[in-house]
């Protein structure tokens, strides 16, 4: 491999590396909203008929039709085209994680540089802090304030940058040297973010880990990474790392389970192990508590890639797109009924109509949206393409973006049959730890399943109707939430209460044995 | 064993009990409520805690716990009043399944 580069200095001017956002305003003109935003804003439509024209689809459609071709050349994850940048999208605005993708060490160095170290203290952490940059594995938890609580476990005189401390109970306890690990583990089945983005620049993503390794003291540093080509990649990446010297703190990569829990935090830790990948009841946070004991930083690789890049060009770069309140930019994974589904990266507050043009737009009449993946949130169609992507634009309909994913679902499917096979999933997905888990979401994934089906003449005359289901679901979502080691339970339940908010007009015409969907001919 | 207390198990807290060497923060009393943590993965259903606790507690169903108060699921812990963290202290203890754990105030 051609890792000359990387071991020596920093070569001339002439090779420095140009922050991505240059080169991908140099190729794709910003201002997403005044090419796309054609469609006329959300609608009021008093139930879910079948519409003959609807706002959704105009703006995009427009799109799939027009002179850009969905499908941009570039990398290709698996089963997954990517956009890249210069393939004449027309409202991609940022292109930075996927614009820093680089196929081996040396063309990661023309790209990037040496990675910036900053040495120990909180450099970095006060950096990353004035960034705003917050996790992107679906809690959106401040990034600095994980660093800095694993700082201060690992080194309790010093104290955590701007936080409090807290006495660790029992006082005499080692903390011992923290661990880092990278979590590309990705159980959701919808979201391909993550292996897109170690496909496609597993560089970006090490630098973060080497960083984040070095800001926290931490002695070793993991990916645990879900098989395929993914995992292939990350390999390559270490090896070719090794060779060159390039980082400080050994990587180890391990394997993650194919299972939807196998990302949770605590199921990391526990695969690490060597433990099943099951979620862990822990009362102290994985920062004082983690691998054996350590002070432990999971962080998703997207957000590590952030980190990386934050590292190279500042924390005012960062904030140069997105919105004021959520800088930057994020990983979207597009499936559904979109011409090409596959990633994309997109500023915060980009609308969800441009979002989905940029794979494409819808190829049929769009039903509604599932923000945020199984355990997300169901949109209703009506809430038109305008709605930015993110979490102040998406919280007046109790969505957030979740691990970034957006489902779009065609008009002529049932919602209530894709919600019951979802839940069904995630009741056969639970660990089999908590009893309220256990026993709830199978009754539950029941309840669903019963609000799917279309009352007629087959149906028991004791049977349960689809109104009498919705209601029990409804109590049973009640029951689980926060009941679990984990919070499984918790997205289950929310992906339901949506259902019931956003099908309300399908569980009647459902009990009145018919439905809106064709998935349902009555 | 005839003619020797015995002394009941306690599980391990970290909540305050009013002694300074034993406070959480190093000595200065805490200001807030404590926390019942309940471990999931370790809940059997016994009820223990529903019996001792009837203020904040109830039982589903299945008789798992259920905290009464309906903000209380959406914080996974549940706040101790204290004029009930002595009532707490002995769900605590009494738990056979050593899945109840009394936290600091945050």
């Amino acid at each position: 491999m051609t890792v000359e580069h990387a071991v020596s200095p920093p070569i001339a001017s002439a090779t420095a590396p140009v922050p991505p956002s240059r080169l991908a305003t140099a190729a794709a003109p910003r201002g997403p909203a005044s090419s796309v935003g054609a469609g006329p804003a959300g609608r009021e439509r008093p139930s879910r008929e079948r519409p003959d024209h609807e706002p959704w689809p105009a703006g995009v459609h427009r799109i799939r039709t027009g002179e850009h071709p969905p499908a941009g050349p570039g990398i290709t994850g698996p089963g997954h085209a990517v956009k890249t940048v210069g393939d004449g999208g027309d409202g991609g605005g940022a292109q930075r994680l996927l614009a820093a993708a680089a196929a081996d060490l040396g063309s990661h160095y023309r790209r990037c540089g040496p990675v910036p170290w900053r040495g120990p203290g909180g450099h970095l952490l006060a950096e990353i802090r004035d960034s705003g940059l917050t996790g992107r594995g679906g809690a959106a938890f401040p990034t600095w304030r994980k660093l800095s609580a694993v700082a201060a476990a690992a080194h309790p005189d010093t104290g955590r940058l701007g936080g409090r401390r807290r006495a660790a109970p029992g006082g005499t306890r080692r903390p011992g040297t923290p661990v880092v690990v990278a979590n590309a583990a990705e159980g959701e089945p919808e979201s391909a973010k993550d292996a897109t983005l170690l496909v496609a620049a597993a560089h970006l993503v090490l630098d973060g880990l080497q960083l984040a390794a070095e800001a926290v003291g931490a002695g070793e540093a993991y990916v645990h990474v879900k098989p395929g080509a993914a995992a292939q990649s990350v390999r390559r990446a270490v090896a070719e790392r090794r060779a060159a010297g390039w980082d400080r703190c050994q990587i180890e990569v391990r394997e993650a389970p194919a299972t939807f829990l196998a990302g949770e935090a605590s199921a990391v830790v526990a695969a690490l192990e060597g433990a099943p990948a099951r979620p862990r009841a822990h009362w102290r946070p994985l920062a004082d508590d983690g691998l054996h004991g350590r002070p432990t930083l999971v962080h998703n690789v997207e957000t590590l890639a952030h980190l990386a890049m934050i590292a190279r060009w500042g924390a005012a770069w960062f904030r140069s797109v997105g919105t004021a309140d959520e800088p930057g930019t994020l990983l979207v994974t597009v499936t559904g009924t979109v011409a090409a589904p596959g990633v994309v990266e997109v500023p915060y507050g980009t609308p969800l109509g441009d979002l989905l043009g940029l794979r494409g737009g819808a190829v049929e009449p769009v039903g509604a949206l599932r923000l945020g993946g199984y355990a997300g949130t169901w949109l209703p169609v009506e809430v038109g393409p305008q709605v930015a992507m993110s979490r102040a634009g998406l919280a007046p309909w109790g969505a957030e973006p979740g691990p970034g994913i957006v489902s779009v679902l065609p008009a002529g499917a049932c919602g209530l049959a894709e919600t019951a096979r979802i839940v069904a999933y995630l009741a056969a997905q639970n660990a089999g730890q908590c009893g309220p888990c256990v026993s709830g979401l199978p009754q539950l994934a029941r309840s669903v399943a019963g609000m799917a089906r279309v009352a007629g003449p087959d149906t028991a005359p004791d049977g349960e109707n689809p109104a009498q289901a919705a209601s029990r679901a409804l109590r049973l979502a009640a029951l689980v939430s926060g009941r679990g080691a984990c919070h499984h339970p918790d997205g289950a339940a929310r992906l339901v209460h949506s259902a019931l908010r956003t099908f309300a007009a399908d569980i009647r015409a459902h009990a009145q044995g018919h439905c809106l969907g064709s998935a349902h001919p009555s | 064993m005839p003619g020797i207390p015995q002394r009941r198990r306690a599980a391990p807290t970290d909540a305050p009990t009013g002694h300074p060497a034993t406070t959480a923060g190093g000595g200065v009393p805490a200001a807030g409520p404590a926390r019942l943590w309940i471990d999931w993965t370790a809940c059997d259903a016994r009820g223990w805690c529903a019996e001792l606790l009837p203020e904040l507690l109830t039982r589903d169903p299945d008789g798992y716990p259920l905290a009464l108060a309906p903000g209380a699921r959406a914080t996974r812990d549940i706040t101790i009043p204290a004029q009930l963290a002595g009532h707490a202290r002995r769900a605590v203890d009494a738990c056979p399944r050593l899945a109840l754990r009394l936290l600091p105030p945050r």
